[in-house]
């Protein structure tokens, strides 16, 4: 893969890149930190890559592998109870965000790469490092989690 | 009714910063690529940047542009250890070719490098005495005592401290090239920008030349917001060269040990002593998937003394967990620096998520 065509690849994942790392960071340096560790590695290991075609899953691994490095320091860095709080973008759907954000990164994850990324149960368990069983069990707590917390003014249609 | 596909409005879009973050990742890989054939010490070559502290210490701030690489170390680095002779090998005459961005001018007035880090001290003074200098994650609309001592006690915004006395706001950030660095920054009296930089940096070399990227740019009231003016962007590269001052002695672990709660065993710990701090590398085999599954990626190894109690860290927060291949990860971290390094460490087992504690082994170093 040459570089333009990693670059070009890369750019079309932002979005991607930086959902998946809104959703396990609150801090924007964090997450800038882990976005450039994350495409520094990829790049550096581009050729244990076999298949081009799973390039995005690929990435994605790596970048949930950065951010829990990241929570792990920081996490020795300050007490939990003093970390700032995530600061909501301006242009989102506010309930929903606080809905979401206040489930477990363990139950949020799985639920953000399937019905936000579109990455299939046996994917995120590859990215997840999951049985697939457990990425399932994870997705219906925490599906049923956000209903529960969005039952009181609205309600969130999901398949089970 | 909403649908679970209405998540998507649960996240913004990717904002200027997170996108020009990534621009620039992805442009000092491609310097790097251009590059290669030249011989850089095996250093990385991409520009990244990444921002450790925001200016919200209480810490009473110099007033002269005396803060250095020990000063920050102590006043604002959670109080780190280093040894008395660190203080010797500090550089303060640093070999540097580099040029002004237009609004500021980046010159490095310190500097450490001992083999396993770099700690750089980068003055950044405003051509004019107009130019409000800003930190690369400060934004107008953050509260004005957020810039340290030289503003506590007033209220209003950054943007609102700005007009009030006809100062154009200006961004600036500076890192260097190919390494993940930590910045803290703080504003001096005469409006300089003291940058600290601090990242992981390999070389044998008795000296390495680094490439470090200045940019600065205004911000501009756009629709009502204050926003980086990109087009009025101006970036120049500045070439430094540091003298390595070396790591002392290393100690590795005599022996394996199995942490059959996490399903991994630690196949060597070594340590590598500098005036800056202990280096410490944990190599570790997974050999049970299964249980090695349910750390869910939280596992952390911690360096506990023998009450148990957790051991300071050191200066740096080191590169964390890298997956060396399958199944084989390395933890970085570093630990107070030391006169000497110890004859044996203890080592628990730590999951990060659920606070489970696994099991404690203690390694002989030789």
């Amino acid at each position: 893969m040459t570089c333009d065509e990693f670059s070009r690849r890369i750019v079309a994942m932002m979005q991607t890149l930086y959902r998946v790392s809104y959703t396990q960071l609150s801090q924007s340096c964090d997450r800038d930190e882990a976005v450039q560790e994350c495409l520094y590695k990829a790049w550096e290991k581009r050729h244990q890559l076999r298949d081009e075609r799973y390039m995005q899953t690929w990435v994605i691994r790596i970048l949930i592998n950065e951010c829990h490095n990241i929570q792990k320091k920081r996490s020795r860095e300050l007490p939990v109870d003093e970390m700032p709080e995530r600061i909501a973008p301006p242009d989102v759907d506010y309930e929903l965000h606080d809905a979401l954000f206040s489930l477990n990164e363990k139950l949020r994850l799985p639920i953000v790469l399937h019905y936000v990324e579109g990455f299939s149960i046996k994917e995120i368990a590859q990215i997840l490092r999951l049985p697939q069983g457990t990425v399932k069990s994870r997705m219906l707590r925490g599906r049923q989690e956000l209903k529960k917390i969005l039952s009181r003014e609205d309600q969130l249609i999901c398949e089970i | 009714m909403r649908d679970m596909i209405d998540l998507k409005n649960a996240f913004g879009q990717a904002d200027d910063s997170f996108a020009r973050n990534v621009y620039r990742t992805l442009a000092g890989i491609q310097t790097n690529e251009n590059r290669k054939h030249v011989k850089k010490t095996g250093f990385r070559l991409v520009a990244v940047i990444a921002v450790v502290c925001i200016l919200s210490c209480g810490t009473v701030l110099a007033f002269t542009n005396t803060w250095g690489v020990l000063d920050f170390l102590s006043e604002r680095w959670n109080g780190a250890k280093v040894l008395p002779e660190a203080a010797e090998i500090v550089q303060k005459d640093v070999s540097q070719k580099g040029d002004q961005t237009g609004f500021a001018d980046f010159v490095v007035r310190e500097a450490v490098f001992d083999g396993k880090n770099i700690f750089i001290i980068v003055d950044v003074k405003p051509s004019s005495s107009e130019y409000l200098l800003l930190g690369p994650d400060a934004y107008p609309s953050d509260p004005i005592s957020d810039m340290g001592p030289l503003f506590s006690g007033k209220t209003g915004t950054i943007a609102d401290y700005a007009r009030e006395n006809n100062k154009e706001m200006i961004n600036t950030s500076v890192g260097i090239d190919g390494a993940n660095c930590s910045i803290d920054y703080l504003l001096e009296d005469d409006g300089t920008l003291v940058y600290m930089i601090n990242c992981s940096y390999s070389g044998n070399s008795a000296q390495s030349e680094i490439q470090m990227t200045c940019v600065s740019a205004p911000f501009v009231n756009w629709e009502g917001r204050d926003v980086i003016d990109m087009s009025n962007k101006k970036v120049t590269p500045l070439s430094v060269m540091l003298k390595n001052s070396g790591t002392k002695e290393t100690v590795t672990s005599t022996m394996p040990a199995i942490y059959n709660d996490c399903g991994v065993r630690v196949d060597k710990v070594t340590l590598t002593g500098s005036p800056m701090a202990i280096y410490a590398d944990i190599e570790y085999t997974v050999i049970d998937k299964e249980k090695f599954a349910k750390t869910d990626g939280g596992l952390w190894f911690e360096f506990v003394d023998e009450t148990g109690n957790c051991v300071p860290s050191g200066v740096s927060s080191g590169e964390g967990v890298i997956e060396a291949s399958e199944d084989h990860f390395i933890q970085k971290v570093t630990l107070q620096a030391s006169e000497t390094l110890p004859g044996k460490i203890i080592l628990r087992g730590y999951n990060i998520w659920d606070k489970n504690r696994y099991e404690t082994h203690t390694f002989e170093m030789k």
